[in-house]
């Protein structure tokens, strides 16, 4: 929750979720405040608003108790996630999973982030370095939550990334390779 | 100002020779490159190049709704930290490439979907 919106006790909210179509009338939200007290909510309106949204809670009906409510967290237990489509997982599912490849465990999953390409990239822990590994289906095998493992079959050089230039690389980054 | 079709897609040549190899050997395997100049032609669909961001590679898995734009637009050269959450979001992913999926074939005639999409709750 950003900051207070209206006179009614309305607040401006910044949507951390892939599924804002499910925030609806009557839906029940824990608010997480700063000190990790936790309170339930129930969404009495909501509506979109320049990239997120705006709420209305019930029982909260003037701008000073929406201020109260300013810095907090919403959150849903873990069990109320919307169930996904095939082929999507949430990122906080895959993230601690293992990474293998070939049959082999090579590293842990820190994080996913998304950059320019299409293909979101694992962050992968291997021993002391993180390594950029495109989540895409011409590698991936398959994602068992159950076992907590993501199974790839990565292709040559994707772990050797950073690793020191060979000489035709330098002639190349040099620009005199023809 | 807009390129010159006449001349044709920009792409340094080789990077262009190493990913033609690679094709006519049916291999893939990522390629290390300097060059974000260089335009997504479709003989790179599929392939994973490594684009270098200033500090260090980047691996971008090329997908067919990238062909004609450059490799540097996969690679920031800046990262925003974001917003810092303490719990975990809703946030869900789905690999690349997948049918329906972000950076899957489009039919001819069809308008690109735009990625990433947004996941519909099963009903």
């Amino acid at each position: 929750m950003v900051k207070t919106q209206g006179r009614r006790g309305e607040v401006a909210l910044e949507l951390h979720t892939s599924l804002p179509d499910r925030f609806a009338r009557g839906l029940r939200l824990w608010a997480l405040a700063e000190n990790n007290q936790r309170h339930e909510l129930q969404v009495e309106e909501i509506w979109p608003h320049k990239g997120g949204a705006v709420a209305k809670f019930s029982g909260i009906d003037s701008i000073s108790d929406a201020e109260a409510l300013v810095g907090c967290e919403l959150q849903v237990p873990a069990g109320q996630r919307a169930q996904l489509e095939p082929g999507w997982d949430y990122i906080s599912d895959l993230v601690g999973c293992a990474l293998v490849d070939a049959g082999r465990e090579i590293g842990k999953v820190k994080d996913v982030r998304f950059s320019g390409g299409e293909a979101p990239l694992l962050i992968v822990v291997i021993g002391l370095a993180e390594y950029e590994i495109p989540y895409a289906e011409a590698y991936l095998q398959g994602v068992d939550l159950a076992r907590r493992q993501i199974r790839m079959s990565l292709p040559e050089g994707m772990l050797e990334v950073n690793a020191p230039l060979t000489e035709r690389e330098k002639q190349e980054q040099r620009g005199t390779r023809k | 100002m807009a390129r010159s079709t006449k001349k044709g897609p920009f792409v340094d040549g080789f990077l262009q020779q190493r990913v033609e190899g690679m094709n006519s050997r049916n291999e893939k395997k990522v390629l290390r490159t300097w060059s974000r100049r260089s335009t997504i032609i479709p003989e790179f669909v599929g392939h994973t190049i490594a684009v270098h961001n200033g500090k260090k590679f980047i691996p971008v898995y090329i997908t067919e709704n990238m062909v004609g734009h450059k490799l540097g637009e996969f690679s920031f050269t800046r990262q925003f930290k974001g917003h810092s959450m303490r719990a975990a979001t809703e946030a869900a992913v789905r690999p690349a490439g997948v049918p329906g999926g972000p950076g899957a074939p489009v039919p001819a005639g069809a308008a690109a979907p735009a990625a990433p999409a947004t996941p519909a709750p099963k009903s």
